[in-house]
């Protein structure tokens, strides 16, 4: 049997071999492969073989079906092929001229989304220099040469009295300096830290600030405005978490957390089973601080806030380490 | 809940399984070998006999035993084993083996009441939890078991018990041992001693030892390890002397001599200055105002009269001589940060109550008490109003006032609170910090989000011009990055973002002019430097990727630079552009060879960047600035009405060595600051012509040397306003033309706003400019 499945082989891929047509080419599907082609009637008497054969058989038979099937493809191919072209113009699949198309960085992204939320909640935007005076890094937000803050926030330093901004926070000096209220402003921007980068910290960072001071502010708004923030740039369902914490330019003074984007609160590798991103700091603006620029704390109440750019970007389109902003990579930048 | 953050929990415990305290009975020389011996060792419930090799064991003592299948902290499993033929049931351990010290001299002898057969985990208490917590600047009453569990009972409404501080005094008078005299109670607000005398010093108790090891505190003897007890447990710092060592027996506490230095308990020799605050004896320096003791009068062996001293530092004297020192203690911690004035004769009574307990020996009768007049407890008026307004919330004048009865304080009710400071609270001095204490009782999770709204506008504002004018500026800086930023991403180039750090010697290869800002304390040379241009971190950028082997490179910056400003004390920060492109003008098609990018690729992104601010009079000329950055003969400085806002060009060879860029870069710097300041006004459309233009070729032939922008500008002059157009679309030199001559041909497109002009028109403004190309350049039509 084994030799005449071979011998039936043989026969189809010459026959497919010389077939000069797609009509040919068919018709020879049929007789070599169809239910009636001998290689099938040979199939069905298998049966009558000795059993200790039939495996042996069976299979040789089978690999003279599947190269019939190949044979015939590859000339099938090579016919379609050959033939005249059914449609007129060029090859359709070669590839278009693409123009190159660049990328924001992933820090522009978050910021103009960032911006975007707060100037639609009336906040306008600030600035501020990133060379800055010991005064308004540090004095006028309350924290005096001696005091023990000071080391929490390690220092660059140009001079005795100028430093590379550890935070955003003076904007909110030079702001309150020049304008009475009501504040309504953000200060995105670029701060400074004398510290050894790893995976989540660098020397290089970037913050928003939020200042808002006016008559009758509350605490219970700094929350109702960042939940809103919150739920605008990572959904709906977003909570904040206020904690104690210390600050010496607000009081009281929180550390703020949102409930986790990604598992909504149950627990969750990103929010270290927590179920809350801690995100930074917040508070009413301390009345010590008022006093450096004039404001009456008894007529006026603020919150202030701050938020970490590149932990919000890292947050928001799933970025692992700190490092890769500033590092610059193309092949991380063009996925942007 | 309280503020107060557990940052790690740790559990000590455990790691001793199979570890039985055992008693020594009896001891004999091993049969085969000099150095070991062959204990019999009592584990409770049964005896074994185990070969050691230390020569400190001996009958009679209590030691830690690892039995058979005992697997120990470094990894060693115990085994039954054969020692020179005699059989070893088990070992006794060192501290080392126990992972507790690296103690491996000898085993580890316990106290002679430890409990035999029990396990080793249970007399050490290790199978304790141990919480690091994150403590705020502004609460050291917090760094003391005392006040977290004072802040836990304020949360949960149980009562605190502080340890006790009852002393027995049997000694004689202590103003006939010692006196203490402050030279300014600016600097030393309090201090306190006390006298033990008839002590015996010797290390301490395993339980003391293991406490102070679960709160990094290394063990040192007796004495002094009650110090560092009572400082965990109470907060305040203490420092125990040799009285014997003290001459005149009296205590001085004064600023240090200028010039002069000191020894202290760490055995280094420091210079000191007017800023640090000493403790001193008659004739010398003993130690350094709540930082560290001195070498000279520290308890040794030998000392058997303790003086122990408990102050109240200011908190900024001892910042000062700690910085000055470059020595921070756990004691000048707390110091720093403010200590409690009412501590110090609990604190004391309870260390020296202690000493005598577990040093043995008697206190002197009464107490040194050398303090500043007293000044009246603070208390600070609460309205309770103006506290819900600032919070948001409603919380009740009987809820606030039982808040603060929980915290410690006492509250006088009238119309609004006024509620008494203790002590220990002294970060509390305003109304706002009330409120805080308030809020974190009331809780943070129970205030009701709810949002604000921003003033509304009003059409008679005049107090918000500045802000307006403000945001003017802002919005103009921003929408010039913003534009500048989209017609490069349309250009096909990535956005990128550097540090603001460089290597100097990177910038002066740049701008060797300049001098940068430089930091005080940079993290490395190579980022010293405040950028002073964008090129230096743009081509570093290419560096990093061109290594990387990213191919066509098209990358840009928007950012700040920092240029000292001679007149200012802080630098001026202009914003800078930055574009650099590699390899191939289009990506790879198989249409069309690959050919690598040229000067009129970089050209003509600048023109485009800058088409975006409708510009006139753009011009480029060759670049002699101050930039080294460009090949000379590739090259461009780009001018505005005459004023140069930046340069483009090829990287010169030597640049791209200096950088170490193994291929070639063009690279385009713009100054926006200037082009904020040019950004034309010119936002408005044109109307569409009525009448058709006229088209014409024009090609003349003209000597080498004259310039495109030449020949355009006598065009222009010519035509005047009737051309609307001008474009070069041809440049030709070789066959009929002459040598030292090109062939340039432009379209011209002519039109008036005002009617259809006729060709004679067209032929003789053309024929005009001919003629005066003719005469300035000699140019011939071709």
């Amino acid at each position: 049997m084994i030799d005449q499945a071979e011998a039936i082989e043989q026969e189809a891929l010459q026959e497919i071999a010389q077939a000069n047509d797609l009509q040919a080419l068919e018709e020879l599907r049929i007789r070599h492969l169809g239910k009636n082609s001998r290689l099938n009637h040979l199939l069905r008497s298998v049966g009558q073989a000795p059993s200790e054969d039939r495996p042996r058989i069976g299979q040789r038979m089978n690999s003279a079906k599947v190269s019939i099937a190949e044979a015939l493809e590859v000339r099938q191919t090579y016919l379609r092929a050959a033939a005249p072209a059914a449609v007129a113009g060029p090859d359709r699949s070669l590839p278009g001229r693409r123009p190159r198309f660049g990328r924001k960085h992933p820090l522009t992204l978050i910021r103009e989304e960032v911006i975007d939320i707060f100037k639609y909640m009336g906040f306008s935007v600030a600035d501020g220099p990133e060379v800055e005076l010991d005064y308004y890094n540090f004095e006028a937000l309350n924290i005096p040469k001696d005091h023990p803050a000071r080391d929490t926030q390690d220092t660059f330093y140009i001079g005795e009295d100028i430093v590379l901004r550890t935070h955003t926070s003076p904007v909110q000096i030079r702001v309150m300096e020049k304008e009475p209220p009501p504040i309504r402003v953000i200060a995105p921007g670029r701060v400074y830290r004398h510290e050894n980068p790893d995976a989540s910290h660098a020397f290089t960072f970037h913050q928003c600030e939020g200042l808002y001071v006016d008559e009758g502010v509350t605490m219970a708004e700094l929350k109702g405005d960042l939940t809103f923030f919150a739920r605008q740039l990572f959904g709906k369902d977003i909570q904040v978490r206020f904690r104690p914490d210390f600050f010496p330019f607000t009081e009281p003074s929180v550390e703020y957390a949102f409930s986790c984007i990604a598992c909504g609160g149950k627990g969750c590798a990103i929010c270290k089973n927590s179920g809350w991103i801690e995100i930074s700091g917040a508070g009413m603006v301390d009345p010590a601080v008022f006093g450096f620029v004039g404001y009456d704390p008894e007529r006026y109440t603020g919150y202030a806030f701050g938020m970490g750019l590149d932990r919000l970007a890292m947050l928001k389109y799933g970025i692992e380490s700190i490092s890769l902003f500033l590092e610059n990579d193309l092949r991380f930048l063009k996925q942007g | 809940m309280t503020g107060l953050e557990v940052e790690a929990v740790d559990t000590v415990g455990s790691q001793f399984d199979g570890v039985v305290i055992g008693a020594v009975t009896a001891v004999v020389k091993h049969p085969a070998a000099d150095r070991l011996s062959v204990c019999t060792v009592d584990l409770g419930l049964e005896r074994v006999e185990i070969v050691c090799g230390a020569p400190n064991v001996a009958a009679g003592q209590r030691v830690p035993v690892a039995r058979v299948g005992a697997l120990l902290p470094g990894g060693m499993g115990i085994k039954k084993s054969k020692i020179r033929g005699v059989v070893s049931h088990g070992m006794i351990c060192s501290e080392a083996e126990l992972g507790l010290s690296d103690e491996a001299d000898g085993i580890m002898v316990l106290d002679p009441g430890a409990p035999v057969g029990a396990s080793f985990d249970t007399m050490f208490g290790r199978s304790e939890t141990v919480l690091s917590i994150n403590v705020g600047t502004n609460r050291p009453d917090c760094l003391a078991l005392t006040g977290i569990a004072r802040e836990i009972t304020a949360m949960t409404r149980k009562a605190l018990r502080m340890p006790p501080a009852e002393v027995t005094e049997a000694g004689p008078a202590i103003d006939d041992l010692a006196s203490v005299a402050i030279a300014d109670y600016a600097d030393c607000p309090r201090f306190v001693g006390r006298v033990i005398t008839g002590v015996r010093i010797a290390p301490s108790s395993e339980w003391m030892i293991r406490r102070l090891e679960s709160v990094g505190i290394r063990a040192i003897n007796n004495v002094v390890d009650v110090t560092n007890y009572v400082m965990i447990e109470l907060g305040q710092p203490l420092h125990a002397y040799d009285l014997d060592t003290l001459a005149g027996h009296e205590i001085n506490v004064r600023r240090a001599r200028e010039g002069a230095t000191f020894t202290t308990l760490d055995g280094e020799e420091r210079p000191l200055s007017a800023e640090v605050l000493m403790i001193a004896d008659r004739d010398r320096e003993i130690g350094v105002a709540g930082v560290m003791g001195g070498l000279n009068t520290e308890i040794t062996e030998h000392t058997t009269r303790v003086f122990l001293e408990g102050a109240c530092f200011d908190a900024t004297r001892v910042r000062r001589g700690s910085k000055y020192l470059g020595l921070e203690t756990d004691a000048s911690r707390r110091f720093e940060r403010g200590m409690d004035p009412e501590l110090q004769g609990r604190a004391v009574a309870r260390a020296a109550q202690m000493i005598a307990e577990l040093a043995g020996g008697t206190l002197a009768t009464g107490m040194i008490d050398v303090r500043a007049p007293a000044t009246p407890s603070p208390s600070v008026r609460l309205r309770v109003d103006r506290v819900n307004a600032l919070l948001g919330t409603a919380v009740s004048r009987e809820d606030m006032s039982r808040y603060f009865h929980a915290l410690g304080f006492s509250v006088r009710q009238e119309d609004d609170l006024v509620v008494d400071i203790p002590s220990f609270r002294r970060d509390i001095t305003r109304e706002a910090d009330l409120a805080e204490e308030v809020a974190r009782l009331y809780g943070y999770d129970r205030i009701q989000p709810t949002m604000s709204s921003p003033t509304p506008l009003r059409l008679e504002e005049t107090q918000g011009v500045a802000r307006r004018q403000r945001e003017m500026r802002q919005r103009s800086k921003e929408y010039t990055s913003e534009h500048l930023r989209e017609s490069l991403i349309g250009c096909g180039f990535i956005e990128v973002m550097t540090h603001s750090f460089a290597h100097p010697s990177d910038l002066k290869k740049i701008q060797p002019s300049h001098e940068p800002v430089i930091l005080n304390n940079p993290l490395s040379i190579d980022l010293s430097a405040m950028r002073t241009t964008l090129i230096v971190p743009v081509l570093g950028v290419v560096r990093w990727n061109s290594n990387r082997k990213v191919r066509d490179i098209r990358v840009f910056e928007i950012g700040r630079i920092f240029v000292p400003n001679s007149v200012e004390r802080l630098p001026d920060e202009p914003m800078q552009l930055c574009f650099a492109m590699t390899g191939t003008r289009a990506p790879v098609h198989w249409s069309s060879p690959p050919e690598p990018v040229d000067f009129f690729d970089v050209k003509g992104i600048a023109e485009t960047t800058l088409g975006r601010f409708a510009l006139d009079n753009v011009r480029s000329v060759p670049y002699d600035g101050e930039l080294q950055a460009f090949d000379t003969d590739r090259s461009a400085a780009l001018t505005v009405n005459g004023e140069q806002i930046g340069a483009y060009g090829a990287v010169s060879q030597a640049v791209l060595d200096h950088f170490d860029i193994k291929e070639p870069v063009w690279l385009c710097i713009l100054d926006l600051n200037d082009l904020i300041q040019l950004e034309s006004t010119r936002r408005t459309y044109f109307t569409l012509p009525k009448y058709p233009a006229v088209e014409r070729d024009l090609a003349v032939v003209v000597p080498e040397h004259v310039s495109h922008q030449e020949i355009v500008e006598v065009i222009r002059e010519r035509c005047d306003a009737l051309l609307e157009a001008i474009d070069l679309f041809d440049v030709y030199r070789g066959q009929q033309v002459p040598a030292g001559k090109k062939s340039m041909a432009y379209a011209l497109r002519y039109r008036s706003s005002e009617r259809t002009l006729t060709d004679d028109e067209v032929s003789s403004l053309q024929a005009g400019a001919i003629g005066r190309l003719g005469e300035l350049y000699g140019a011939e039509l071709r």
